[in-house]
């Protein structure tokens, strides 16, 4: 599909050739008056193995499931592993120095309650496949290429 | 081990090796760039192109590229913290089908409605959109031209259109894409105060004791703010927060007091507090009786569908909708006294001991509150009067306009207040709060426009229900929809959208950097520069105006949406827009171009191309020859200057983090209609309500009433839609970043077990929902972050596969003429 | 597929040797299997990058370099087993 598409684009904008109107929504791919197969229900990535950042400042994507992960006004499960206390037992990566920091950038004892809520910035991966591909390039492909 | 695993480890170890030995790593193993000139990135201030809240990011750039982006820790709005989205707006531009040339339906050579998309030159795009536009001008007049624009436009987009339409092509019949989203918060503004956009800003959030959410997801939606609001909820534990909705959602992680209402009964719970107020004695009477008036509004006003439907001609005030006649205290008090705590209690659904735990908080004149909404209130039948009845609650304790006490229309997108609403791009208004159907406000804009009397016409324009309403009838011919995607957003796509833009009298424009499902039901597709590719403005719920400068070139032919319009303005002359009789009075106009009279008129092209910083691009500029952004902005900016509205000077927001008006002196306002804290108002009177002639607000007394479509045995599920988290809007540049469509795919509907069990369904059975206008396919889902009571689905709107505005129901508020997109009857089965 | 079980040991070594002894250690020690010699400087030091299969050839060949006539010693660095 995403070949399809790229084979599109091309055509498209390349050499000029006509697109029909229910193929040029790359999102939708079918006319707006049908009604195709819904996928599937995606599975939550739970390889547990890291992914690399687009730049440093890019919070990570969690890798591994968080279903029924509590975080409310009485408790925090990601917490319960990700604090600075915990990791020692957990092994699991220690949030980033930054999350014990306020809105005026003072450390703190604990961590910020701004950042109480995890998901806000951190969320999961699926298997999900991409609709269309993003050309996005990393400081290191530019440099590269500038080589 | 695989190959390139195998060498990460070798360079590894080499690496290693040599930093022990005290020797660099030569060239194939380096690890680490440290070459200065290499490594220095460019870094320039934007806001993020997502919501209302308006954050600020810093933006790296080299060759011409976006590298990387992060919350800006010197913005007071989110003091270097974004959400997940606005963390990813490095890739946002960067989607591989980006459009890069415009494209028109061809057959045979030549523009066909039913033909398929050909690429063509800007010429060749603009002389059909031209020869169509003229075509429609020609034969029917201003009225069969109109354009659906966006919240999400820069400022000086916004007004070059509003000039373009309201005076160029003398048409009204522009409306953004904010009226499905904050039309209705202006009408409460309107109605309650006099004057537009929030009297308190963000700072109330370090200073409440409780917040109250009606309608509004802020943890999904306004994430950066909801931090704030966490911050002072966990640091500060006498701090209450309550949530109301019609579903538990993730705001409700915060909650001490989390309430679930039946659909539309939030109009009740609004009263039982107010009676609960009174009752109670809480009322703050010296301030009610200095600053407030009472009025009692026209009930049963009906629902904002076409005239012939049954609901409006049963309705007693569908044409009288926004009548209201005086009344005193006491006749107040007595209106309010139905809704005590038994009926509301047993109308809403909500325990009693949670509806006077929630009235309390108002009541106690020690909490200090703040009251936040977005869609639950201003996308509802009666939002405008949702939005009078929370000022009630804050205006008969006197709980408003200060540190925490703070009634807050939350927004939507990043420049619906400083575009949409400022500028006055609603197919009524006009710059500043005025309006086209006032003689003197037109007046007054023609002057600042220094055109001649009469050229803008005192018809209030097609709103953007009416627009496709018109569309499918005939009656709007020739049709420009930049920045939005209103075939993915409008209701009732099947019945009063797509016909429209598929009508074979019609010709559409669409300017899109991506191909949109909206884009697909057009005529012409226009490539658009699309944020950092551009010199951009914005205005964020809290009246804050935020600069950036364009930072990469947009790829391809693409241009952004202000040379789209300022180019087009060029092909028309006034003799072939304007009436013969204002040019034989005006004859100095004749045979002069809309380019020129609008944009080349001596002020908008007065400054100079040296006035730009010069280490940043500006297409549109060097090619017309002067700073527009600067000349369009000044321009606009002198409406509101010594009216309440002022902005600041252009070149003092590029250096800022932006400021929130009124600017008076250099000095931003955070609290309106506060002495000590508003330059506006007078000495020795506390509070003014300056808006309104007697400087007194506004109590309306207003019923509960029912919704447009509530469930009954056929269609026996209340339908909700809405968004989350990782998507913006639609879709259309979220769901091209792999990390964020791969975190949240697809839409699904979200259903209570026990009506999945009875239905036979399980979570990831394909279904078909279907409403009375319209049915789809999607994939059942009965667990995560959204918990719907029985009774009642929810389903979002991101997914351009899954379109749920098939299913919505055109039915508006009749005083905002905002959608309900939070209530429809549906039933669900599996497929 | 097989190749991916196949156990490998990464290793890198600092070895010092003698500085005018340098050219002679560096042929030798790439010419035995399995390493690669990078980044020697005039006082006798370089990076040794051996890839190997077991445990044992890698203690041999190390034990080979350190044998050569000019060598001080080498001292690992980096072990990797996959």
């Amino acid at each position: 599909m995403n070949k399809w598409i790229a084979v599109l684009a091309c055509l498209l904008l390349v050499t000029g050739f006509a697109v029909a109107d229910d193929e040029i929504a790359t999102l939708r791919g079918a006319a707006i008056d049908t009604e195709k197969e819904p996928p599937r229900l995606a599975n939550v990535d739970n390889r547990d193995i890291k992914r690399p950042r687009a730049y440093p400042m890019q919070p990570p994507t969690i890798p591994h499931k968080i279903r029924d992960y509590r975080v409310d006004l009485n408790s925090n499960k990601c917490l319960s592993c990700h604090s600075r206390k915990q990791t020692g037992e957990s092994q699991a990566p220690m949030i980033s120095v930054t999350h014990y920091q306020d809105r005026d950038g003072n450390f703190l004892a604990d961590v910020s309650p701004r950042r109480y809520f995890c998901e806000q910035c951190h969320v999961v991966q699926t298997d999900a496949r991409s609709l269309v591909g993003n050309e996005f390039e990393d400081i290191d492909s530019l440099l590269r290429k500038a080589k | 081990m695989k190959p390139n695993r195998r060498e990460f480890i070798k360079a590894n170890a080499l690496a290693t090796a040599a930093a022990a030995a005290g020797m660099s790593a030569p060239g194939k193993a380096a690890n680490l760039v440290t070459d200065k000139d290499q490594t220095r990135l460019t870094w320039s201030k934007a806001p993020c192109r997502f919501c209302g809240t308006g954050c600020s990011v810093n933006v790296a750039t080299r060759d011409n590229r976006v590298v990387a982006t992060h919350g800006d820790i010197n913005s007071p709005v989110n003091k270097g913290l974004n959400c997940v989205k606005g963390y990813f707006l490095s890739k946002i531009m960067y989607g591989e089908d980006r459009l890069t040339q415009p494209l028109l339906r061809k057959k045979g050579g030549k523009y066909d409605k039913n033909g398929d998309f050909e690429p063509v030159s800007w010429d060749e795009a603009f002389d059909i959109m031209e020869e169509k536009f003229k075509k429609a001008l020609r034969e029917k007049g201003p009225e069969a031209v109109g354009m659906f624009g966006s919240g999400q436009w820069t400022v000086w987009e916004g007004y070059a259109a509003a000039k373009l339409f309201k005076a160029g092509f003398r048409s009204n019949n522009i409306d953004p894409n904010a009226r499905h989203c904050m039309a209705s918060a202006v009408g409460g503004f309107m109605r309650t105060f006099g004057i537009d956009e929030p009297m308190g800003c963000y700072d109330d959030m370090e200073h409440a004791d409780a917040f109250v959410l009606w309608g509004s997801n802020m943890a999904e939606m306004h994430p950066i703010l909801w931090t704030r609001i966490t911050d002072r909820r966990l640091s500060h534990p006498h701090v209450k927060v309550a949530v109301l909705s019609t579903f538990e959602h993730r705001s409700f992680e915060l909650a001490d007091v989390p309430l679930v209402f039946t659909p539309q009964t939030d109009l009740a719970i609004l009263n039982y507090i107010a009676h609960y107020i009174i009752e109670s004695g809480s009322v703050n009477e010296e301030f009610v009786s200095k600053h407030v008036n009472f009025r009692r509004g026209n009930d049963d006003i009906g629902y904002g569908l076409r005239p012939e439907h049954p609901l409006e001609q049963a309705a007693k005030n569908a044409d009288k909708a926004g009548g209201s006649e005086p009344m005193s205290f006491d006749e107040y008090k007595a209106y309010v006294a139905r809704y005590d705590l038994d009926y509301v209690s047993k109308l809403s659904g909500v325990p009693q001991e949670r509806l006077l735990e929630l009235a309390r908080l108002y009541a106690d004149p020690d909490v200090k509150v703040m009251s936040l909404w977005t869609m639950g209130f201003n996308q509802h039948t009666r939002g405008v009067w949702c939005n009078n009845l929370v000022y009630n609650i804050h205006l008969l304790t006197g709980k408003i306009s200060e540190p925490g006490n703070s009634p807050f229309s939350l927004t939507g997108q990043p420049s619906a207040c400083g575009t949409a609403r400022e500028v006055g791009t609603f197919s009524h208004r006009l710059p500043a709060d005025m309006v086209v159907n006032n003689p003197e406000h037109r007046k007054i804009a023609e002057k600042k426009w220094k055109l001649p009397e009469g050229v803008i016409p005192g018809w209030v324009g097609a709103h953007a229900v009416l627009q496709n309403r018109k569309l499918k009838d005939g009656e709007i011919n020739a049709y420009w929809v930049q920045v939005n995607n209103n075939v993915q957003a409008g209701p009732n796509l099947n019945e009063e959208t797509l016909p429209g833009y598929r009508n074979p009298d019609n010709f559409i424009v669409v300017s899109d950097a991506y191909p949109t499902v909206t884009a697909q039901a057009a005529d012409l597709i226009l490539p658009t520069a699309m944020w950092v590719e551009k010199e951009g403005a914005y205005g964020n719920a809290e009246r804050r105006t935020q600069f950036w400068h364009q930072l990469v070139e947009a790829p391809g032919e693409s241009k952004s949406d202000l040379w789209q319009l300022v180019e087009f303005s060029r092909r028309f002359r006034t003799d072939e827009v304007w009436p013969a009789e204002i040019l034989e009075a005006n004859p100095a106009y004749r045979g002069k171009t809309l380019y020129e009279v609008l944009y080349r008129n001596g002020q908008v092209d007065r400054y100079p191309l040296s006035d730009m910083d010069e280490a940043y691009g500006n297409q549109e500029s060097r090619e017309f020859g002067f700073y527009l952004q600067k000349g369009l902005f000044e321009e606009y900016a002198s409406f509101g200057r010594g009216k309440a509205h002022d902005l600041d000077d252009f070149d003092n927001y590029h250096a800022n983090r932006g400021l929130r008006w009124p600017v008076v002196d250099g000095k931003e306002t955070r609290w309106r209609f506060r002495e000590g804290s508003d330059p506006y108002v007078e000495p020795g009177t506390g509070w003014q309500f300056y808006g309104k002639p007697d400087g007194r607000a506004v109590i309306f007394a207003l019923p509960y009433e029912p919704a447009a479509e509530s469930p009954d045995e056929e269609f026996d599920l209340w339908l909700s839609t809405g968004r989350v988290l990782e998507h913006w809007h639609s879709g259309s540049m979220t769901r091209r970043v792999p990390e964020l469509n791969s975190a949240f795919p697809n839409a699904v509907v979200f259903m209570h077990p026990a009506d999945a069990r009875k239905r036979n369904m399980r979570r990831g059975d394909e279904v078909i929902v279907e409403s009375r206008r319209g049915r789809l396919r999607t994939r059942l889902e009965t667990r995560g972050r959204n918990r719907v009571p029985e009774g009642l689905v929810f389903m979002p709107w991101f997914d351009a596969s899954q379109l749920v505005n098939k299913l919505t129901l055109d039915a508006t508020d009749p005083l905002s003429k905002e959608t309900d997109f939070k209530k429809c009857a549906v039933k669900v089965r599996k497929a | 597929m097989e190749d991916e079980k196949e156990i490998c040991h990464i290793s890198s070594f600092v070895v010092r040797c003698q500085p005018r002894a340098l050219t002679r250690v560096l042929t030798a020690t790439a010419a035995l299997r399995g390493v690669e010699v990078h980044n020697s400087d005039a006082s006798g030091k370089f990076v040794a990058l051996l890839e190997l299969e077991s445990e044992r050839a890698l203690v041999e060949t190390i034990t080979a370099i350190e044998q050569l006539p000019g060598v001080i010693n080498a001292s690992m660095v980096y072990h990797h087993v996959e």
